[in-house]
């Protein structure tokens, strides 16, 4: 019986063959579509669990709170760990620290060969790192590759970069031209699908030799630079450590001299794999992802599984005629309903298993270019993890039963006395349920096309709006305490001698970007004892010429007021608001304390005010700011972290060579490395950028899906009123008339289909834009997005009609009617 | 092994009751060859769609072989399908996509004979038909008399005690519809197989035993259960 229905199937399958390829390219698109999201989901999920014991992995984090500011942090104080350690020897195996310095970036050199590189992903830790995470040494032993101080391990690819087929153990890199560390571990390259990135760890204990002037650098409790996790014994619990970590904050935290009254702090463990998806706390390793992103990607993937087995659903009942006379046949022949209803479902999981096999094709095919969209290295191997190939089975047999259900119960309820009478099954019920299904599909392309159209344009706005000061031609040099911060001026003066430079300033943090910092400045006016924290900004000389930024009262730093090197500070629009002034120009004059209750206070008085312009991203708003001079070299080390130079338009090669020659004369140290400011801005975009390019290939998809499912039904429904068409041409009527004879049911439906969509899209859409503080133009734009969409969808579907209508138009009419 | 007792057959439209069959009632013995006759419309084919269960009577009592048919369920009557009844149309209703041996096996899946002794039979039924050589062709590459020699075929194969042909040979030229009438004669009178047949041809119903004549859904003449 079952070799019957093989072939039954599979003859079916083979004559009717516009129908198979639809159907099962169909399917196999979507199928191969939720596939890669589906890929792209489990990779970011399974962030960490590469660490063989990631179940008990925790990582420390601290919420300090104070009577107006709640922050959350993912570091803590250097001696937590060592403490806790101490303090629960009974529930913690291990614990350790990460320090980066709190830069992000990192100098070694090999001095025999005179290279230097500059390092993002470099941390000192303790060497119970390898006993805690999973990483694979090479070369080294574990137990003794970070115990002492000056100790460093690298990865497979830096030891090439540094050292190329020399072989590096025991040979020593030096760091930021402060101390040597000597190689003594090289290890494969740290996991991409971690939430920290690692290319190289040195000893913790090496710190010592960094700090030597400072041996008290570790005490502060109220500092909270380091990154603690730990490793909790087998069978603890991490609540029952929790409840006991009050006992460290008033032991350790609130006992500490420094520790201002009115803040408290909490510590909580965080699991080591919900850090990636869950965590966005202040000083994270590096910007996490969110699960929301996987929330919405699944729903799309959900989206496109349903408008392909939706196609499956319509074609097979649409066709149900062909098989009528055969299932009325086999129920006389004694078929129970029940052993067609398996039938037909059988011939469903054949259809997805071909589906599938195509579709896993698929998937191969486009892994390579999906990737990249989306950043990952992503691979898809049927072998490697034993659940797959199972996995895939259930996929097919869930797709198989979801999209085979309602044609076998339908097929299978024929009575053979209607079927073999030869009175027409179509019936108005399953004509009506298809009609909805279409509906529905048209209505999750709508929701899809305008939800990309709506995110592109938000996407484009952001990246092309105004942000009040030129981003454009500007060179970012890091000088972090390097010898250029040491020789500033002299390297301003130097770059500045060539012609295509316009002009040079430094400055706290990237202009335009989202890490901006808060100072306790505040004015006068609102009295010694205010506590509150207003954004800051530290910069030199030149930096308002530099940015193009419009002075609307006052003037800018000057060398020509000798005053401003200790007395001046420059504020925006916003602060004059918040001053509760009238006009820019009384503000000038204004009193600024910095740090009004330390005992070194300073007070500044307002020079000059900027218009507005958006010193952090466009997802924060513009916030009152205070423009502060740095002048000298040792306050420049304390607080200056990038230079940036104005180089005139066009090509920059030139003013680029200029630059770099001046910087290997003024720091012959860390290598030359710059990036220009629009380029580090788009960076802040990249997620929303992924986003928007993945919502327009997927919509596409679904389209194209729908679209597949809709040239099927015309041609069904351009064949079954192939006589009709005959006798009204013969009857003189054009082939325009023949179109609209074929098309207007289904274009009722699209229409149908906007009219469900427009009002959820809404919704959702302005939900989405509410995240946004600067906005596209709603009200204008979307009409245009919503009625462009819908005569998008309805372009689409009429032009995947009409290649029938025409089609059925063009037949002899003689044909047609005879055929009949 | 047939007794219909004042079967009643409509259809309800909007403002009336339209019967297709009227207080039918109809005694056929096992071994009967039974010729129903009547103009198109007369209902032929709805009674012996209720002689066959594929059609439920509005009112009446049907027993079949003692047995009330109104009392069985999908399944039993699915089980006398496979079992004891074979049908035979005019438009023959193979299936397109099964082969000549395909079509004639499909009953025997339906009763799970096994492999080998399915093969045996399908060969037996073709050889006794005469298309041994047909047995690969698909039903459209088969003249209307060879596809209706099939579905006879496919109607025997299961050893039905009761075969139910709706003018079998409706669509066919007289030779051939000779040939379908000698095999029904040679069942009923050498296997005893009860065949009710609906003929609109005097020349075919007389190769049974008993005429019933159908007008408007009742029957006129020769109604032996009134002659007996
Ligand atoms: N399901 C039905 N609905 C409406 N009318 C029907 C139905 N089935 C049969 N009829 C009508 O009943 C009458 C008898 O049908 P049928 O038994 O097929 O006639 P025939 O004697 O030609 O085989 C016809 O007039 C037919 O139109
Ligand atoms: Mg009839």
């Amino acid at each position: 019986m079952f070799k019957n229905y093989i072939k039954i199937a599979v003859r079916n399958l083979l004559k009717n063959k516009v129908y198979s390829l639809i159907n099962i390219f169909g399917l196999a698109i979507g199928l191969a579509t939720s596939l890669l999201i589906l890929l792209y989901v489990l990779n970011e999920w399974n962030y960490d669990t590469f660490n063989e014991r990631s179940e008990s992995i925790f990582r420390v984090i601290q919420t300090m709170e104070s009577e107006n500011n709640v922050e959350k942090e993912a570091s803590t104080p250097f001696l937590l760990g060592p403490v806790l350690e101490a303090e629960f020897p009974d529930l913690i195996q291990k614990t350790v620290r990460f320090y980066n310095l709190q830069e992000t970036s990192h100098t070694f050199r090999n001095k025999q060969k005179g290279v230097s590189f500059s390092e993002e992903n470099f941390y000192f830790v303790d060497s119970t790192f390898f006993s805690i995470f999973s990483a694979n040494l090479v070369r080294g032993n574990p137990n003794e590759a970070l115990k002492n101080p000056g100790s460093l391990v690298i990865t497979k690819e830096l030891s090439e970069k540094y050292f190329g087929n020399e072989d590096p153990m025991g040979k020593t890199l030096n760091y930021k031209g402060v101390i040597d560390l000597t190689v003594t571990g090289i290890m494969e390259s740290w996991p991409n699908q971690s939430h920290m990135e690692i290319d190289l760890i040195a000893s913790y204990t090496s710190l010592n030799e960094m700090y030597s002037s400072d041996q008290e650098y570790d005490q502060s409790w109220l500092w909270n630079p380091i990154w603690t996790y730990m490793l909790l014994k087998e069978g603890a619990e991490p609540s029952d450590l929790e409840s006991q970590l009050p006992i460290i904050t008033e032991n350790y935290f609130y006992a500490y001299s420094g520790w201002p009254a009115d803040e408290t702090v909490e510590l909580s463990l965080q699991p080591l794999t919900d850090i990636h998806l869950h965590s966005n706390l202040d000083s994270e390793m590096e910007v996490n992802s969110s699960v929301l992103y996987l929330y919405i990607l699944l729903v799309v993937a959900g989206f496109i599984l349903i408008i392909a087995c939706i196609n499956f659903m319509n074609l097979s009942t649409a066709r149900s005629l062909e098989r009528s006379r055969e299932v009325g046949m086999r129920k006389v022949l004694g078929g129970y309903r029940k052993q067609l209803f398996y039938q037909f479902i059988g011939e469903s999981f054949l259809i997805c298993l071909i589906a599938i096999t195509i579709g896993v094709i698929l998937v191969f095919l486009s892994l390579p270019s999906f990737s990249e969209m989306v950043g990952k290295e992503l691979s898809f191997n049927l072998f490697t993890h034993p659940a797959t190939i199972p996995g895939l089975i259930v996929f097919t047999i869930f797709v198989g039963l979801f999209a085979g259900s309602y044609p076998a119960i339908y097929l299978s309820s024929f009575e053979p006395v209607q079927v073999l009478k030869g009175s027409v099954v179509q019936g108005k019920k399953s004509a009506l349920f298809r009609k909805m299904l279409v509906t529905f599909q048209f209505t999750l392309s709508v929701v899809l096309i305008i939800g990309t159209a709506i995110i592109y344009k938000q996407i484009q706005f952001i990246q092309e709006k105004d942000l009040g000061f030129d981003e454009s031609s500007i060179v970012l040099l890091p000088t972090k305490q390097n010898l250029v911060a040491w020789e500033f001026e002299t390297f301003k003066e130097q770059v500045l001698s060539f012609s295509q430079i316009e002009s040079i300033t430094a400055l706290s943090k990237i202009i335009g970007s989202e890490k901006q910092e808060h100072y306790h400045y505040v004015p006068e006016k609102f009295g010694e004892s205010n506590d509150e924290l207003n954004l800051a900004l530290h910069t030199t000389y030149d930096f308002v010429e530099t940015f193009d930024l419009k002075l609307i009262a006052g003037r800018s730093f000057s060398k020509d007021f000798p005053t401003d090197a200790k007395q001046a500070v420059l504020i925006n629009r916003e602060m004059v608001s918040k001053l509760e002034l009238n006009s820019p120009d009384e503000a000038i004059g204004e009193a600024f304390y910095f740090f009004p209750t330390n005992e070194d206070r300073e007070t500044k008085y307002v020079i000059g005010v900027l218009e507005d312009f958006n010193y952090t991203s466009l997802k924060k708003e513009i916030e009152p700011l205070t423009i502060s001079l740095v002048d000298g070299v040792i306050p420049f080390l304390g607080l200056i972290e990038y230079t940036a130079i104005e180089i005139a338009p066009g090509n920059p090669s030139d003013a680029l060579a200029h630059i770099e020659k001046i910087w290997k004369e003024v720091n012959p140290i860390d290598p030359f490395e710059y990036q220009f400011l629009d380029d580090r801005l788009t960076e802040i975009y990249q997620a929303e950028d992924t986003m928007s390019s993945l919502s327009l290939a997927f919509s596409m998809l679904c389209i194209l899906i729908a679209s597949l499912g809709l040239l099927g039904l015309a041609s069904y429904s351009a064949q079954l009123k192939e006589k009709e068409i005959g006798i009204r041409k013969s009857l003189g009527a054009s082939i325009p008339d023949i179109i609209k004879l074929l098309s207007k049911d289904f274009l009722v439906l699209i229409a149908i289909a906007n009219c469900i969509a427009w009002p959820f899209t809404y919704y959702i859409a302005m939900n989405w834009l509410q995240n946004f503080p600067y906005r596209f133009d709603v009200y204008t734009n979307i009409p245009i997005i919503f009625i462009g969409s819908g005569i998008f969808i309805m372009i689409i579907a009429l032009a995947t009609i009409s290649y029938h209508a025409v089609k059925a138009a063009l037949v002899n009419p003689v044909d047609a009617i005879s055929n009949n | 092994m047939i007794k219909l007792r004042n079967i009643d057959r409509y259809i309800d439209k909007r403002l009336q009751r339209n019967f297709i069959l009227k207080g039918i009632d109809l005694d056929i013995a096992e071994g009967d060859f039974v010729s129903i006759m009547g103009p198109s419309g007369a209902g032929t084919s709805t009674l012996l769609n209720i002689i066959g269960f594929l059609d439920d009577a509005n009112e009446g009592e049907y027993f079949f072989l003692d047995e009330p048919v109104h009392g069985l369920n999908e399944k039993q009557k699915s089980e006398y399908h496979r079992s004891y009844i074979g049908f035979v149309f005019q438009a023959y209703h193979l299936i397109d996509e099964l082969t000549v041996y395909e079509n004639i096996e499909m009953p025997l899946l339906y009763r799970k004979v096994k492999g080998s002794q399915r093969k045996s039979m399908v060969a037996d039924m073709l050889d006794r038909f005469n298309i041994v050589a047909k047995k690969d062709l698909f039903p459209n590459q088969l003249s209307g008399g060879q596809q209706q020699l099939v579905g006879v075929a496919r109607a025997l194969i299961g050893s039905p005690k009761l075969i139910l042909a709706d003018e079998p040979t409706g669509n066919l030229h007289s030779d051939q519809s000779k040939e379908i009438m000698q095999i029904f004669k040679k069942l009923n009178q050498e296997d005893g197989v009860t065949i009710i047949q609906v003929t609109h041809s005097d020349e075919m119903a007389s190769y049974g035993d008993r005429i019933i004549n159908l007008q408007d859904g009742a029957v006129t003449e020769n109604n032996p259960y009134e002659e007996e």
